[in-house]
């Protein structure tokens, strides 16, 4: 914990904007136009300069004519520093590479950017804690192609359970895994590859894909007593793993209907407590009455599943009136899920417990002090969704077919076309 | 000449969903809108265009912030989008 501590701690220090005043930039060695050495470096009009220690890591350049022609007038060019030729050897704060990023000595690139991640979670009977810092890179763009770019995003997380997971088990382990919840502390990474080609050009869409993969692993130490407490506990270490990949198209024209149909893959192999059972315990007196105590007497269970999600979020934006302005708060995302889920403490998810959802999601996008929950922070996102779960195989005997709900989510600093 | 140029885009109200800045057409800023995007870099002295494209969600809110040392220290617009887009184009 004191380990994610320090990274969060880190990604806020390196967060700080690179100081324009950084008073030791380091010059372009192959600016063709470099401003005037430095005093000690030797003349380059000197017919016999020494030669170059080749040990030095950083020698200086080797005039290539020894007795050069009066140097011509220098032309500045954009990023090549300030080339006003006084002699006093400064560059530029914030000149540009080739790839138009800055050249800061110690400072972060710009482009990339670090930035803490907090989220918290509540879902079913669950609530859970992330933690993480994200790096941020890009856009990296081909300067004969400017508006296809690419994006990056690469972090790192901690989940923490805060209260107990779903008490459900292993039956409703598959609408566990739609709901989120890992019911035991993770971490791992995600990484986002975005490709942006929204143009400059006011008439044209934004634009974008996102392919985005997550992978989570825990490890937990159960205990639990076959003989019904009589004896030690028994202890059985396991590891869990959770993984996702998102696939996203982005698509907005201005003021028009923005679209973002996505595709999201899970797999969970989640181990979690068999249920507690009552142990009757009678301490042989007559006058008191005997009661049970709740003992988990089985081993730890697993149920590997296997889960894709397919919503697609709509916001109509050219609405007119006051429908239209009402409508633009306004976001759906029809989605259709189907989840498989294997059998208990096996590796397989297809082979007990196949279930059908379909969520009919009605986001608001709230403004104003509505839309200004936990501390100022803008970007949020409320959103109900009733659904149905059709079991299609694997329900146990008098489980209903089909199970009816509502699911509510309140998000803060979201990004508002990811599901 | 060379001059520094800092922007920043970053949401005040409401959802903002992507931030783009170009510089002299370049994409410097393409990222999600929910916090705060920057671009820092060198311009040229002879004038320079800037165009910011906004989309989110119906009237959001947004910040967008200049830094031009020397000439237009740390300048701030707040500005809000109609129909969920909001465009800004100008030169420095």
């Amino acid at each position: 914990m004191s380990a994610w501590l320090a990274f969060l701690m880190a990604g806020t220090l390196v967060g700080a904007a690179p100081d324009p005043n950084n008073p030791n930039p380091d010059p372009d060695p192959t600016d063709p136009d470099p401003p005037d050495p430095d005093p000690t470096d030797p003349d380059p009009s000197d017919p016999d300069p020494p030669d170059p220690d080749p040990t030095d890591p950083d020698p200086p350049p080797e005039p290539t004519d020894p007795d050069p022609p009066p140097d011509p007038e220098p032309e500045p060019e954009p990023g090549d520093g300030d080339g006003d030729g006084d002699g006093d050897g400064d560059v530029e704060p914030g000149e540009e590479d080739d790839d138009g990023g800055l050249a800061l000595e110690g400072g972060p690139r710009p482009g990339v950017t670090p930035s803490p991640f907090a989220r918290f979670e509540v879902a079913d009977r669950a609530s859970e804690l992330e933690l993480g810092g994200d790096l941020t890179v890009g856009p990296v763009c081909k300067d004969d192609e400017s508006a296809v770019c690419n994006n990056y995003r690469l972090g790192l997380r901690a989940r923490l359970p805060v209260t107990q997971s779903s008490s459900s088990g292993s039956g409703r382990a598959a609408i566990d895994s739609l709901n989120g919840a890992s019911g035991s502390w993770r971490v791992g990474g995600v990484f986002d590859w975005i490709r942006d080609s929204t143009p400059e050009d006011s008439d044209g869409a934004a634009s974008f894909t996102m392919l985005s993969l997550e992978a989570a692993w825990g490890v937990q130490t159960f205990r639990y007593s076959p003989d019904g407490g009589v004896m030690e506990p028994s202890k059985e270490t396991r590891h869990s793993v959770h993984t996702l990949m998102r696939f996203l198209y982005y698509r907005y024209p201005p003021r028009g209907t923005r679209v973002a149909p996505q595709v999201l893959i899970r797999y969970d192999r989640q181990w979690y407590d068999s249920d507690a059972v009552g142990i009757l315990f009678d301490d042989g007196d007559p006058s008191t009455p005997a009661f049970t105590v709740p003992t988990i007497i089985d081993a730890p269970g697993t149920t590997p599943v296997f889960a894709v999600t397919v919503p697609v979020l709509v916001s109509i934006q050219s609405g007119k009136g006051r429908a239209g302005k009402v409508l633009s708060q306004l976001g759906l995302g029809p989605a259709l899920s189907y989840a498989a889920a294997g059998t208990s403490r096996g590796a397989n998810p297809f082979d007990d417990v196949h279930v059908m959802r379909f969520e009919s999601w009605l986001y608001w996008y709230p403004v104003g002090k509505a839309g200004q929950l936990a501390t100022s922070k803008p970007n949020v996102r409320v959103g109900v969704s009733p659904f149905v779960d059709v079991f299609l195989t694997g329900r146990q005997p008098g489980e209903p077919t089909t199970d009816f709900g509502v699911l509510a989510e309140v998000k803060v600093g979201v990004r508002g076309y990811e599901y | 000449m060379a001059r520094s140029l800092t922007l920043k885009l970053a949401p005040i109200d409401g959802t903002i969903e992507r931030f783009y800045a170009f510089v002299d057409c370049k994409k410097r800023i393409a990222h999600d809108g929910n916090e705060e995007r920057w671009w820092s870099g060198s311009i040229d002295e002879s004038g320079t265009r800037v165009k910011v494209r906004v989309f989110g969600i119906g009237n959001a809110k947004y910040r967008l912030t200049i830094d031009l040392p020397g000439t237009a220290d740390d300048q701030t617009l707040e500005l809000r989008l109609d129909g969920g887009y909001g465009e800004l184009e100008l030169t420095l």
